[in-house]
């Protein structure tokens, strides 16, 4: 990446074409800096949207190729978090409509495993299991309720900032995702009481 | 506003975890991001743009995302780590990608679909790339042609590579495996490749099946069981390009579990 000259200004290129503010300091914002900083964030939301492998790392992918492209005209009215998410809500529509999700190919095999030292594995499978059932709720939402449910309740997104970023009405979004909730609380009722029939 | 219950919030965090990227998946995606982004946007897009009837402003910035993506060159997907900072070294190309950034000047829900028409390796009779090919025939099986993948290189159809294979029951299970072993549940992953290695015995895809098996083995310490199925790999494929990740992957977990 390039050196940022006395004013604190990368050169153009590849890796650096834009600034942040942090602080009172205007660092370099470049596409490795974004990436690093929200790869993790960018691939939580496609998968909680509904991206499954091997298409989420095309989606994640086109995010940050269309970042890098816009990073020129991001205004910072937003945090970078908030406008990557922007980004991929639109990248997700578009590759529902033109791929619709279908996959042929197995996924490639992992370089590494996952390391399950950190968690015992009753809770391992208590939290694989809550991610099961929180997939299946998702999945019988429809797209405007899920992206709701999903930018406020998993990325603690506030409801104005999620009707900018889909570009509804603040109300409309409220709406969502009362219905939303209120879903998720009936799924969860249906469960327990399967659960309670089955001991 | 309806707030959720306690057992909601308890329910959302313990899932919480679970979407995160496994290891690796950074470092692969950023490979295919540089060898993207190096890609030179052809002609094609700006007509892409200008045909597309999108407004003249939006023409603009297309040729102005035309003209940035010709500053950089192309660059091969097994060679992406040379680009950081480095803009030369043009040796396969990735159109596509370009064109899709390109085309995001344009309205941006017209891109996907400006990319697909104009992925000349989406045609089957058109895959030129051996190494593609090889992968996909390893990773995939023949039948999986996958014209719909938005990766490029795993929608390299390689029909006439590999013996028949029953789909799609069996990809759906070694998938599955696959799935479960990223996301750390091995025993799953373990259990659904039995599954295949029953009700498939004789399969084509029986490399892959062994490589999954080991793995798996590995991350629950089932370390003889690991050595069975890459004995029986290494006696099927000797020349398997799974051998080295499993060799590595499993040495690093022997070494965590002995620390």
């Amino acid at each position: 990446m390039t050196e940022p000259d006395s004013a604190g200004h990368s050169a153009p290129g590849m890796w650096a074409v834009g600034l942040v503010r942090s602080g009172r300091v205007e660092a370099p914002l470049s596409l490795e800096v974004l990436y690093d900083a929200h790869f993790d964030d960018v691939w939580r939301v496609l998968r909680r949207l509904g991206f499954r492998e091997p298409g989420i790392d095309d989606a994640v992918q086109d995010v940050f190729l269309v970042a890098h492209r816009r990073l020129p005209e991001f205004e910072r009215r937003s945090s970078t978090k908030t406008w990557l998410i922007g980004i991929a809500l639109r990248v997700a529509k578009d590759h529902r409509r033109t791929h619709a999700r279908k996959s042929g190919a197995l996924d490639p095999l992992p370089d590494e495993l996952p390391d399950r030292s950190s968690s015992s594995p009753l809770e391992a499978a208590e939290k694989a299991e809550a991610a099961r059932f929180l997939d299946h709720f998702l999945e019988s939402l429809d797209e405007e309720k899920r992206e709701a449910f999903v930018l406020a309740e998993l990325e603690q997104l506030t409801a104005p900032e999620i009707a900018e970023l889909v570009g509804a009405n603040v109300n409309t979004v409220y709406s969502r995702l009362r219905n939303a909730r209120e879903r998720f609380e009936r799924a969860i009722a249906r469960r327990r009481a399967e659960e309670e029939r089955s001991r | 506003m309806t707030e959720l219950s306690k057992e909601a919030r308890a329910l959302l965090e313990a899932a919480r975890d679970q979407y995160g990227p496994a290891a690796g998946d950074k470092a692969r995606v950023l490979a295919k991001i540089k060898a993207a982004a190096a890609a030179p946007a052809p002609a094609a897009t700006a007509s892409t743009a200008a045909t597309s009837g999108v407004a003249a402003k939006l023409v603009v910035l297309g040729v102005a995302a035309l003209i940035a993506g010709a500053l950089v060159l192309r660059q091969t997907a097994e060679e992406p780590a040379k680009l950081i900072g480095n803009e030369a070294g043009p040796t396969k190309s990735t159109p596509e990608r370009a064109k899709f950034v390109a085309s995001e000047s344009g309205p941006a829900k017209s891109a996907p679909e400006e990319r697909a028409k104009l992925d000349p390796k989406r045609s089957p009779a058109k895959s030129t790339a051996p190494d593609a090919a090889k992968f996909v025939a390893s990773e995939a099986g023949p039948t999986n042609s996958a014209p719909d993948s938005v990766v490029a290189i795993e929608a390299e159809p390689v029909i006439e590579a590999a013996p028949v294979v029953d789909p799609p029951n069996e990809l759906v299970l070694l998938r599955e495996a696959r799935i479960a072993l990223r996301d750390g549940r091995a025993e799953e992953a373990l259990a659904l490749a039995a599954t295949h290695e029953r009700t498939y015995p004789s399969s084509a895809l029986t490399e892959e099946r062994l490589a999954t098996q080991a793995l798996a083995a590995c991350t629950i310490g089932q370390y003889e069981q690991a050595d069975r199925a890459i004995a029986a790999l290494v006696e099927r494929a000797p020349a398997s390009e799974h051998l080295a990740r499993i060799h590595r992957a499993c040495k690093n977990r022997e070494k965590k579990s002995s620390q």
